[in-house]
């Protein structure tokens, strides 16, 4: 090239620069500041709407949030683990069979292949509102409607009672995001190498055992990352609770996200919320590291 | 395939189609009904004839609705053409490897983190900062706000489609006299127009959909209709409007539905990019 090299070298660095510079800024602006700052409010008493002297507490609002169940942190760490476990199973379990299925070639099969991508598409408010109008207290909902014409069951409160609303939100999550398991799986099915199993046919193999025994080693790194991916969203779930139960009936379907929201930007307690969320963010990066380093050493 | 093997197959695909389709078609139902029929038994008078008042209900100016929608247009447009813009052209850096690869990691790193990251991790931090700076129910501190995940997204999709186009594209721009930046916007970029687009629709979508940011830091100047949508149940409360409820949850969710079948299958590719080797 024409261009010497010490030249193309300073060049490139000032293009480089005019090229990274902004999405530098949006970094600092959007990662390393509300880091900092998030440290700082959660280190200090700032309560919203209600001015009162700033004072440094130290990790007073850590140990409160621990301590003190007022500040619902291990209710709602425990209402997390129960909705994020129940839903993430029956996505990975319903995606697999749904992917298996859409797997086959038969008549109308793409309808269903595209239809799959209905409720990724559809925004979780919408989605809340969907499940709400079905699942409302009226004898005319849905649920309601259904239940009394199939096996007489009189209108039943959903929402009022917690282990029903709690189900009403997982039914919900995995409404809009079993299609996002199964479209993944499908793909990668669809990209297995056809030769293992026309030697296991070969063999003498039944299907069952193709499936446990070829399919499920190949498809085991997917399935940790698709796992992975869902985990991080699930932890965050906030809109389909807020539009459905509010977080009721009274903590019972408050998740940690909600909860910090609750105590945040309900009652104020904007420096406990901080505390909260610092938390859940270390210990959501803390298990993210630990499932990759799992997923690495079993594949 | 045999016998029970088609009838399972056939079985079990439409209780799935009915699965997906029916909440959807439920809720359609409802928009189109008014408050007598939603309340009445099932018959021909609960869906004949058909009323469009629900929807005229929020154009009247129920519940601030024509405010909130142009208010989402500035938003999630803004939000949009602005984070694509600054997404692809690191996007553009990142995948021609032209920084070192410490940083390159580093980057990469870092939009794994925001996947990661409750929006509560930013959004207490900005909440503080805006009420005391100025910025709380404004557009300039949505747009601000919505970078924190519009700009890794475009970062993400967009180094996968620039991986397909070619380097030699860029080195005979280069040896014409283009620099890198020209390259880039007059060379690279008209080719993979497709990728351009696909990730611009995508961040419209995912800021015309975004709840929780918009519920603390929008007031009543600058509230979305994701908000309006939330607020409308609970304060609808007893008054029991379900048939506007359910004709916002239509509107709300036809634009980005309509756009997205328009880019279907760049979409699926988009959303699954990185996790499926082909």
């Amino acid at each position: 090239m024409a261009l010497s090299g010490r030249k193309l070298g300073k060049k490139l660095n000032v293009e480089v620069i005019i090229l990274l510079l902004p999405a530098i800024a949006v970094l600092l602006f959007t990662t390393i500041f509300p880091f900092i700052y998030s440290i700082w409010i959660a280190l200090h008493n700032i309560i919203l709407f209600y001015p009162i002297p700033l004072r440094f507490v130290g990790l007073d609002n850590f140990a409160a949030s621990n301590f003190n169940p007022i500040y619902g942190f291990w209710q709602a760490a425990q209402v997390t683990a129960i909705f994020t476990g129940v839903s993430l199973a029956i996505e990975f379990t319903l995606g697999l069979g749904i992917a298996l299925l859409l797997n086959k070639e038969f008549r109308g099969v793409w309808i269903l292949r595209f239809m799959l991508i209905l409720p990724l598409l559809i925004s979780p408010v919408s989605t809340g509102l969907l499940f709400r109008l079905m699942f409302l207290p009226n004898d005319w909902a849905f649920a309601n409607w259904f239940l009394s014409t199939l096996f007489r069951i009189g209108p039943i409160n959903w929402l009022a009672e917690p282990n029903l609303a709690m189900l009403v939100v997982i039914l919900t999550d995995v409404w809009q995001w079993t299609p996002f398991m199964a479209l993944i799986f499908l793909a990668g099915l669809q990209v297995l190498p056809p030769e293992p199993f026309e030697a296991a046919v070969i063999d003498g193999a039944t299907p069952l055992k193709m499936f446990r025994y070829i399919t499920i080693p190949m498809l085991r790194e997917m399935f940790a990352i698709t796992i992975l991916l869902r985990l991080m969203d699930s932890l965050k779930t906030f809109d389909i609770i807020y539009i459905i139960t509010q977080g009721g009936p009274g903590v019972t379907t408050q998740t940690l996200n909600f909860n910090a929201f609750v105590q945040g930007f309900i009652f104020g307690n904007i420096s406990i919320a901080a505390s909260q969320i610092l938390m859940m963010t270390v210990f959501v990066i803390l298990l993210t590291i630990l499932l990759i380093n799992i997923t690495r050493r079993a594949v | 395939m045999k016998g029970w093997e088609k009838f399972s197959t056939y079985l079990f695909a439409t209780l799935l189609a009915i699965w997906i389709i029916f909440p959807i078609v439920w809720m359609l139902l409802i928009s189109f009904q008014t408050q007598a029929q939603i309340f009445s038994k099932v018959s021909l008078e609960k869906f004949f004839p058909p009323t469009i008042e629900n929807y005229l209900y929020l154009f009247r100016g129920g519940a601030g609705f024509v405010n909130a929608i142009i208010n989402s247009l500035i938003i999630a447009g803004s939000t949009s053409i602005i984070a694509t813009f600054i997404g692809t052209m690191a996007a553009y850096v990142f995948q021609r490897a032209i920084v070192r690869p410490a940083i390159r990691n580093n980057l990469f790193f870092w939009i794994v983190t925001q996947r990661i990251m409750p929006f509560l991790a930013v959004l207490i931090p900005y909440y503080v900062l805006y009420s005391q700076i100025g910025l709380y129910d404004t557009y300039v501190g949505m747009i601000l706000a919505y970078m924190t995940f519009t700009v890794p997204f475009t970062v993400f999709v967009m180094t996968g489609y620039l991986n397909e186009i070619p380097r030699e594209v860029d080195e005979a721009a280069m040896i014409d006299g283009c620099d890198r930046i020209r390259t880039l916007f007059k060379v690279v970029l008209p080719i993979s127009r497709a990728g351009v687009v696909v990730s611009g629709l995508i961040n419209f979508a995912l800021c015309w959909n975004e709840l929780l940011m918009a519920l603390i830091l929008t007031g009543n100047t600058t509230r979305t209709v994701s908000v309006a949508a939330a607020l409308f149940l609970p304060s609808a409360g007893r008054g029991a409007l379900w048939g506007p409820a359910a004709a916002i949850g239509i509107f709300f969710m036809a634009p980005v539905l309509a756009l997205s079948l328009i880019v279907r299958r760049s979409l699926i590719r988009g959303l699954t990019v990185g996790v499926v080797r082909g």
